[in-house]
């Protein structure tokens, strides 16, 4: 009894020497055999909507405004997105109170920077839209700007004034990151820059806000934007991803 | 030289001696005729006696204009320039007034002269 257990013993100290030789004989050899690792990627549709947008228009009794977003994975690094929305958005100042509104549509692509580790598919992307709105501007009122106080209240106009039938074309680039919360289930944020290429100007009037755009400036073509999303995706089919691996 | 719309207090100039003078122009409705009416009272500061050869006169002059917007900036909003400029002195027994006469009839800067006035 005693000497079996002692042979027992003896038995497993030499396979546990002898086991770290092969398992590292079997490494080199995969090594050699095999340089890359496979696993699998989701592929399919992701879709979500803003959630700052709907944050702000029960924050903000001058806006009101949803986007809904999607995009389609094209391969391991590119997809087709594109952003679908509304807004109302009321600009008050001294000498006006113009509402604007409308809807809009952009469609681009985003192309994702960010290198995963293994089957994640978090994203670090940059992409571009063309976006197009279609958007009606109300002037509600205005006030003429004087420089002169010898009368005690200016001119003031209360008048609506609507410029229906406004439309607006611009281009944008975005940065942006969506991250894979739960499984399925994106976060995300991004910044967007925006040219505006061709808009319907009303007349002896600007546009000031334009739906998708956000608001103009005088100084030039250019805009700012930025979005808070929440996404799903519906994966459609998979697709191996070759990771190399390196010494 | 005194200088106050019609029916206001306020002075637009008080008791100074000029050559030019800047009066502002009332908007109360657009695309329409507007009026505008001053009172330039001369020799205000020599009513402190009775004495009715130093008296001070006073004449009315009424400006006309039709007022049009145009869009500066979604800062500014919206300036008035006026077109269809004309003016005339309101006759009385003792106009020191000669004659007034417009020069331009679209007032679209604060520079130059629109209207001269012969006294």
């Amino acid at each position: 009894m005693k000497m079996q257990r002692i042979s027992i013993f003896i038995i497993s100290l030499i396979v546990l020497m002898v086991l770290p030789l092969t398992s590292l004989a079997q490494e080199v050899q995969e090594k050699n055999v095999n340089d890359t690792i496979v696993v699998k990627q989701k592929y399919g549709l992701r879709l979500g909507g803003d959630i700052g947008r709907l944050a702000r228009s029960f924050i903000d009794d001058d806006y009101t405004g949803f986007e809904i977003s999607g995009d389609y994975r094209l391969t391991q690094k590119l997809y087709l997105a594109g952003e679908l929305g509304t807004e109302e958005n009321i600009i008050r100042n001294d000498y006006l109170d113009v509402t604007s509104k409308g809807s809009y549509f952009k469609a681009g692509i985003d192309y994702n920077l960010y290198r995963n580790w293994l089957d994640m598919e978090n994203l670090i992307y940059t992409g571009m839209r063309v976006g197009v709105s279609t958007f009606s501007q109300k002037l509600n009122r205005y006030t003429i700007y004087t420089t002169d106080q010898y009368y005690d209240t200016p001119f003031t106009s209360t008048d609506p004034q609507e410029f229906k039938g406004l439309s607006a074309i611009w281009a944008e680039l975005i940065v942006g990151i969506k991250a894979e919360v739960v499984t399925n289930l994106f976060v995300g944020i991004n910044a967007q820059l925006k040219g505006l290429v061709t808009e319907d100007q009303p007349t002896n009037f600007e546009n000031l806000f334009i739906p998708g755009f956000n608001r103009t400036f005088d100084s030039g073509r250019f805009g700012f934007g930025f979005g808070y999303n929440v996404s799903y995706l519906i994966p459609i089919y998979k697709k191996n991803k070759k990771i190399a691996v390196e010494d | 030289m005194d200088v106050t719309a019609e029916n206001n207090p306020n002075y637009i100039v008080n008791d100074k001696t000029i050559d030019s003078i800047v009066l502002p122009l009332r908007v109360d409705a657009l695309d329409i005729m507007n009026t505008s009416r001053f009172v330039l009272t001369k020799d205000r500061d020599y009513d402190l006696d009775d004495d009715p050869n130093t008296a001070s006169n006073a004449d009315i002059i009424e400006v006309n204009y039709t007022p049009e917007l145009i869009y500066v900036s979604r800062a500014c909003g919206y300036k008035s320039v006026f077109n269809n400029l004309s003016a005339n002195r309101e006759t009385d027994p003792n106009n020191w007034i000669i004659n007034i006469e417009v020069i331009k009839d679209t007032i679209n800067n604060e520079n130059a002269a629109h209207i001269n006035i012969y006294h």
